[in-house]
């Protein structure tokens, strides 16, 4: 008797089960249905030649609908590079420190993007790690205030190498020196607070830029921004494990770092925003010291010195023996004198993203919800911003000076013949390996002469 | 929000093999079972190299899962797998964030090769330096990386297999002898193809399956719990079958060196096997 009544009740529970299953099937069945539909259809407006991984992909989604109840991670397949040749090239637009950067447009899409192509510096140790980190931490981000890196193309040769991000007309840096007026408040609370968004989401998903600055903001004619430059980024990990010290633009770099901690965090990050907040403010970097030390005498004189209440345990940093604070001087900071027309929100905003101590430092997920951005004026529409005239649209960009992220201890240096003047790898000795260039990018075509410009 | 979470979700996940792939790999002149031969002989010189090496298992599986991932779209017949042996365990200590010199990788690579599936039992004198080039390394290294378009997002089941031992409130003496055999199977996961086939929560579920039956632990009081990690029977028990497998093809290869015949690690040794398979089977 009782077994049975158990048995009976197990059956009850199947049933159940089975129903519910039969439910969710049906859901997912028509979910996908939907999705398909969406799916073709975006499939025809943008690549009509890839209909064989469609059809796969399909396949992999009939999988795991007849599978059980159980959610299934939709698993991207393995796949390999395509051919720059699914790119025409349009012009030059810059050359930094990782690479040129050039305008292109997808020929099957017809969609505007940069194509940057990677320096493979062959006496360093291969493929440079600090590029590795760029792509993987831009393949992990989707987010619309971080640079939307769409794949990775090959040319002829095996270190041809390009990654295409979304086309972004400015940067933020040479914007900022062309204007004669620094931004609007409600401006520059619109920029803060996309930049700051962009920054919640890396650190979400355990990134830290390591480089921030205003010449690594790009930002577009409907007045957003976009974080790029990922070369220094990585992955982070709590507790933090040590990393090097030598990250981050100087004038952008947090006083732990100067001081030569390794344990640090995303609170460097944090630093360089509110830096970049003051540069905003004024159109003038907040913080321009010529040397390390000088910085941090810079940063003391800006916000007063550290004290042992202020900022914990600091004098145990490596560096920190060679910096005399002088005993009598009493922490004071003058940011509200150097901010005069400020609202005391903006100020208090300002002075927790430039906390000495990295642990009393205002995370991206509070700045965000700090009150400065409540209060009027409010933060500008996007779309309302003024649009410039984008010199990587249509002409070679002037560099605007702005000093360089360390290099050291990141896998590769550029030595100084190849930043001056353009040289294309041309002269350099091709890998014994690398088969005979070929390709839309030939690298015997110099660059500036042979393109042409194409409008619109 | 939504945002984030799907980010969090592919965290989880690997790109895996499609099967019009896994066909494609097979028809190469390769039967299937000399295929899989070479994967797991790829992944045993990457344990023995990662071994020599001192870096954490990890980081071996992520070297592991990149040699599995580069053979299924380029075949056997472009690359002796000694090169793309050292060419993953590169890349992964640079995606692993452990700095490792490229000779040292060579010479821990050249190490393994003397004895790739460690039968002899005796100690190989470690080698310090290797006559092979860096430059052929750099190149294995960009060919790997542009074959498997840069994404060199790797999962592993360490971790996983931990948490879910945690999640399942197992105590901490049983933890001990179920994590030290899971971890032993997860280990044997990565000399085959079951880790371009099945995501990480499969492999480390599978893995607790088959530690908690051989140490006779019953997880759970019998519930179906795997099904909370969202696993069926049906993936586990494909995993256990290709484990079978790889420990078929591990007596075969092993049975094959004892005989003295060479492991095959080059080109010119894969198209030997295929001769050799070719005439066996026309007997």
């Amino acid at each position: 008797m009782d077994k049975k009544r158990h048995r009976w009740r197990d059956e009850e529970e199947d049933a159940l089960l089975a129903e519910r299953r039969k439910q969710e099937k049906e859901r997912k069945k028509k979910a996908k249905l939907e999705k398909k539909g969406k799916g073709s259809n975006s499939e025809h407006a943008t690549a009509p030649a890839n209909s064989t991984k469609s059809y796969l992909e399909e396949k992999v989604a009939e999988i795991d609908l007849t599978s059980s109840g159980l959610c299934r991670f939709k698993a991207p397949e393995v796949r390999s590079c395509r051919s720059v040749e699914n790119y025409e090239r349009l012009n030059h637009i810059e050359e930094g420190a990782y690479g040129v950067v050039f305008r292109g447009r997808d020929m099957s899409t017809g969609d505007i993007v940069a194509l940057k192509k990677l320096k493979v510096d062959k006496d360093q140790h291969g493929f440079p790690i600090t590029s590795l980190r760029e792509i993987e931490a831009l393949m992990a981000l989707d987010h619309p205030n971080i640079v939307n890196l769409k794949e990775i193309v090959i040319g002829g040769a095996l270190d041809q190498i390009y990654i295409v991000m979304e086309f972004v007309e400015h940067d933020l840096k040479s914007l900022m020196t062309e204007m004669r007026e620094p931004f609007l408040q409600s401006e520059v609370k619109t920029l803060l607070y996309q930049l700051l968004s962009a920054t919640a989401h890396m650190h979400h998903n355990w990134i830290i830029h390591r480089d921030l600055k205003t010449s690594n903001l790009l930002m577009n004619n409907k007045g957003m921004i976009k974080v790029a430059d990922f070369g220094l980024a990585r992955y982070f990990s709590d507790p933090a494990a040590p990393m090097t010290p030598l990250v981050v633009t100087l004038w952008y770099r947090a006083p732990e770092l100067l001081l030569g901690t390794k344990q640090y965090s995303t609170e460097v990050d944090m630093w360089s925003i509110g830096c970049i907040f003051g540069e905003l403010l004024t159109n003038k970097p907040l913080i321009e010291g010529s040397s390390e030390i000088n910085q941090i005498m810079k940063i003391f004189e800006l916000l007063g010195y550290p004290d042992d209440s202020s900022w914990p345990g600091f004098r145990s940093l490596r560096n920190a023996k060679s910096i005399n604070i002088p005993k009598d001087r009493q922490p004071k900071t003058s940011l509200r004198s150097k901010f005069p027309y400020m609202t005391s929100a903006g100020v208090d905003l300002l002075s927790r993203l430039l906390q000495f101590d990295p642990k009393k430092r205002i995370t991206a997920q509070e700045a965000l919800e700090h009150s400065y951005f409540k209060e009027d004026p409010k933060p500008k529409a996007p779309h309302a911003f003024p649009s410039f005239p984008s010199k990587a649209n249509e002409e070679r960009k002037r560099k605007a000076p702005s000093p360089r992220a360390p290099v050291a201890a990141h896998g590769f240096e550029i030595s100084d013949s190849k930043l001056l003047g353009f040289t294309d790898d041309e002269d350099d000795d091709k890998p014994i390996l690398a088969s005979p260039t070929s390709g839309l990018f030939k690298d015997n075509e110099r660059l500036g002469a042979g393109f042409q410009l194409r409008l619109g | 929000m939504d945002l984030h979470k799907r980010v969090e979700l592919t965290r989880l996940t690997n790109a895996l093999a499609t099967p019009s792939q896994l066909q494609e790999s097979q028809t190469r002149g390769l039967t299937p079972s000399l295929v899989s031969s070479l994967h797991f002989l790829g992944g045993s010189l990457i344990q023995i190299g990662g071994a020599i090496l001192n870096i954490p298992a990890p980081a071996i599986a992520t070297s592991a899962i990149i040699f599995h991932r580069f053979h299924l779209l380029a075949g056997f017949f472009e690359s002796s797998i000694r090169d793309t042996v050292a060419a993953s365990l590169y890349i992964a200590s640079k995606t692993c964030e452990i700095p490792l010199r490229p000779n040292a990788i060579l010479a821990a690579v050249d190490t393994a090769c003397e004895d790739p599936l460690a039968v002899g039992g005796k100690r190989i004198p470690k080698r310090k330096y290797s006559h092979a080039s860096t430059e052929v390394l750099d190149h294995w290294e960009l060919r790997i990386l542009t074959t498997l378009a840069f994404d060199m997002h790797v999962v592993t089941p360490y971790t996983l297999c931990f948490e879910y031992l945690v999640a399942m409130n197992v105590d901490n003496e049983r933890q001990k002898i179920i994590a030290q055999r899971a971890w032993n199977y997860i280990n044997d996961t990565m000399k085959t193809k079951i880790c371009i086939l099945h995501q990480p929560n499969v492999i480390a579920v599978t893995a607790i399956w088959l530690a908690a039956r051989e140490a006779d632990v019953e997880l759970l009081d019998g519930e179906k719990w795997w099904e909370a990690f969202d696993v069926d029977t049906e993936d586990m028990g494909h995993v256990v079958l290709l484990l079978r497998e790889g420990r078929n093809i591990a007596i075969r290869e092993r049975d094959r060196i004892v005989s003295g015949r060479e492991p095959t690690l080059t080109i010119d040794d894969v198209k030997e096997r295929v001769l050799e398979e070719a005439s066996l089977s026309s007997w």
